[in-house]
């Protein structure tokens, strides 16, 4: 067990070690990606700062000003860990369509990890870091006590939105093992992530059950930004975190069965 | 002569996208039918909250059933309007086989023009069916134009702003021929045409400042401006100051994109970069 953990690992580095090299190539780029996806942190800033200033408006309910710019930080930095490391699941349909995931059936390691995690973007790590400022900004301006129990409480709420980004992409890509060509794993990774960037508790309860967990996107987010502003309670939060290990090797199950069912390019 | 023979290539061209588009039926769906829809019904979500919570009865200028309709009416404003992903001009250029298109005897130009001719009058078939569907099942909630003059100035206003964006988007993809990677930067378009344009939120309940600079931009007066003429806020004197607006961005957009085409096929030698 510790054997194949440390194996992963080694796996990860090179990943890494390659991204950089790969990155080191296309220094137009790299600026390119930061500013996109400051872009992207820019309007969502916008949007909530805009409609948080509203004479006579009230803001989200049970969301003050400081309390949303906390979820916003965690809406960057789960947003930050996929584009460090899931970018190939951007082209999941393009290379199943393609054959191109052929070559994993031949290499001793988990598939998942090495199709998902093979694009590590250098670029996507600037933005996330510049995403945990933000967190840290936000955290530090919404006048939470800066104590141990808080850095424990933000290391277990930003483990379970990286483990919760990377099962989403894993779940969205599953459908293009049955509906080729469809891009239901974009669509879903886009439509049905736009969900998520907001705090699930504005959604008509059978909504926010979906959010939660059938689709769950809100517990990348919404359940780590509870967390470290502690509104979930212990019990509640090792509830969740054992249905979201439960819930994401699920997915990885169900990601392999599709997987070997898949035959070739077009299978 | 010239300008007919063009004429029945871009009527062949648009026939063998549509094509293309049909053949996987789970993905027409949701490319096609799905595209642009989830967004503003999540803005809906996010209104519904704030005006819940608020004391007055209108922010910004608009009422909660106003803002409603707005975010209705921009479903289909996004359903309308050329998305970054339709073109694969650069893609083109990058693999190379761009260049049979360069010694073939007809403007390049006319394909991608086919693509959003056939992009464009299929968004506006689903749209007509969803804008149906929806005032059937919810007459009272479902906006609808303050005239009929009204509903033709926002529908032209949106479809030139969409050639704009077009245009837009072909300038970032001939960029190809000097970059080595442009989705980024189409992205960047799209953040950036989103926001100005009102796609998110309405320009007119953002900053003074904001709302004075965005409404000398095309992107403003294909979504926010078109919308605000069909709900009647907006009346004709303002879609003829977006006419001009609209106009004179294609004039510089369309020059550009000659200046960007004829720079790069200068430089093109079999592949990108």
């Amino acid at each position: 067990m510790i054997g194949q953990v440390a194996k992963h690992l080694r796996i990860l580095r090179s990943f890494a070690r390659i991204g950089w090299i790969r990155k080191s190539q296309f220094r137009w780029e790299f600026f390119n990606q930061v500013i996109m996806d400051l872009l992207y942190y820019a309007s969502h800033i916008f949007v909530f700062e805009i409609l948080y200033a509203f004479e006579g408006g009230g803001g989200l309910p049970g969301w003050d000003l400081a309390a949303i710019r906390v979820f916003l930080g965690l809406v960057f930095v789960h947003d930050g860990f996929g584009m460090v490391w899931l970018g190939q699941g951007w082209h999941f349909g393009e290379d199943l369509k393609k054959g191109n995931l052929d070559p994993l059936r031949l290499r001793p390691a988990q598939p998942v990890l090495l199709y998902f995690f093979q694009r590590f973007s250098p670029e996507g790590l600037t933005n996330l870091l510049l995403g945990l400022g933000y967190l840290s900004w936000a955290i530090f301006s919404a006048g939470i006590e800066l104590t141990p129990l808080l850095a424990l409480l933000v290391a277990w709420a930003l483990a379970l939105a990286f483990f919760w980004e990377t099962v989403l992409y894993v779940l969205w890509s599953c459908a293009e093992f049955w509906f080729t060509n469809s891009d239901l794993g974009r669509f879903a990774n886009i439509s049905i992530g736009v969900a998520g960037d907001r705090p699930v508790d504005i959604y008509h309860r059978y909504v926010r059950r979906l959010l939660l967990f059938v689709l769950p996107t809100g517990a990348a987010t919404w359940v780590p930004a509870t967390l470290i502003l502690g509104r979930l309670g212990p019990t509640a939060a090792l509830g969740y975190t054992v249905f979201s290990l439960a819930f994401g090797f699920g997915v990885f199950r169900f990601w392999r069965f599709g997987f070997r069912r898949y035959e070739s390019a077009m299978g | 002569m010239t300008l007919a023979r063009h004429m029945r290539l871009l009527a062949v061209a648009v026939d063998y996208e549509f094509r293309k588009v049909a053949v996987f039926r789970v993905g027409f769906l949701v490319r096609e039918v799905l595209n642009g829809v989830v967004e503003p019904l999540v803005m809906i979500a996010v209104y519904h909250a704030i005006y819940s919570q608020s004391t007055a009865a209108s922010l910004g200028g608009w009422s909660y059933d106003e803002i409603v309709q707005y975010m209705l009416v921009v479903m289909f404003c996004r359903k309308v309007i050329i998305h970054n992903r339709a073109l694969d001009v650069s893609t083109q250029i990058f693999e190379g086989y761009f260049t049979k298109y360069l010694v073939m005897p007809f403007r390049f130009t006319v394909l991608p023009v086919a693509r959003w001719v056939q992009y464009t009058l299929l968004q506006l078939g689903v749209a007509g069916i969803l804008w149906t569907i929806g005032a059937l099942a919810l007459p009272d909630v479902w906006p609808r134009p303050v005239s009929g003059v009204a509903a033709a100035q926002a529908l032209t206003l949106c479809l030139i702003g969409s050639f704009c964006i077009f245009e837009m988007h072909l300038i970032v993809h001939l960029l190809a021929f000097w970059l080595d990677v442009v989705w980024s930067l189409l992205v960047m378009s799209n953040f950036i045409t989103s926001f100005v344009s009102g796609a998110i939120m309405p320009v007119s309940q953002m900053p003074a400042a904001l709302r004075d600079a965005f409404v000398w931009m095309f992107p403003y007066w294909a979504v926010c401006a078109p919308i605000e003429i069909f709900l009647g806020r907006l009346g004709t004197a303002d879609f003829v100051r977006g006419l001009w607006v609209l106009a004179l961005s294609l004039f510089a957009l369309d020059l550009l994109r000659r200046f960007v085409w004829a720079r790069g096929r200068h430089r093109f030698a079999g592949s990108g970069m």
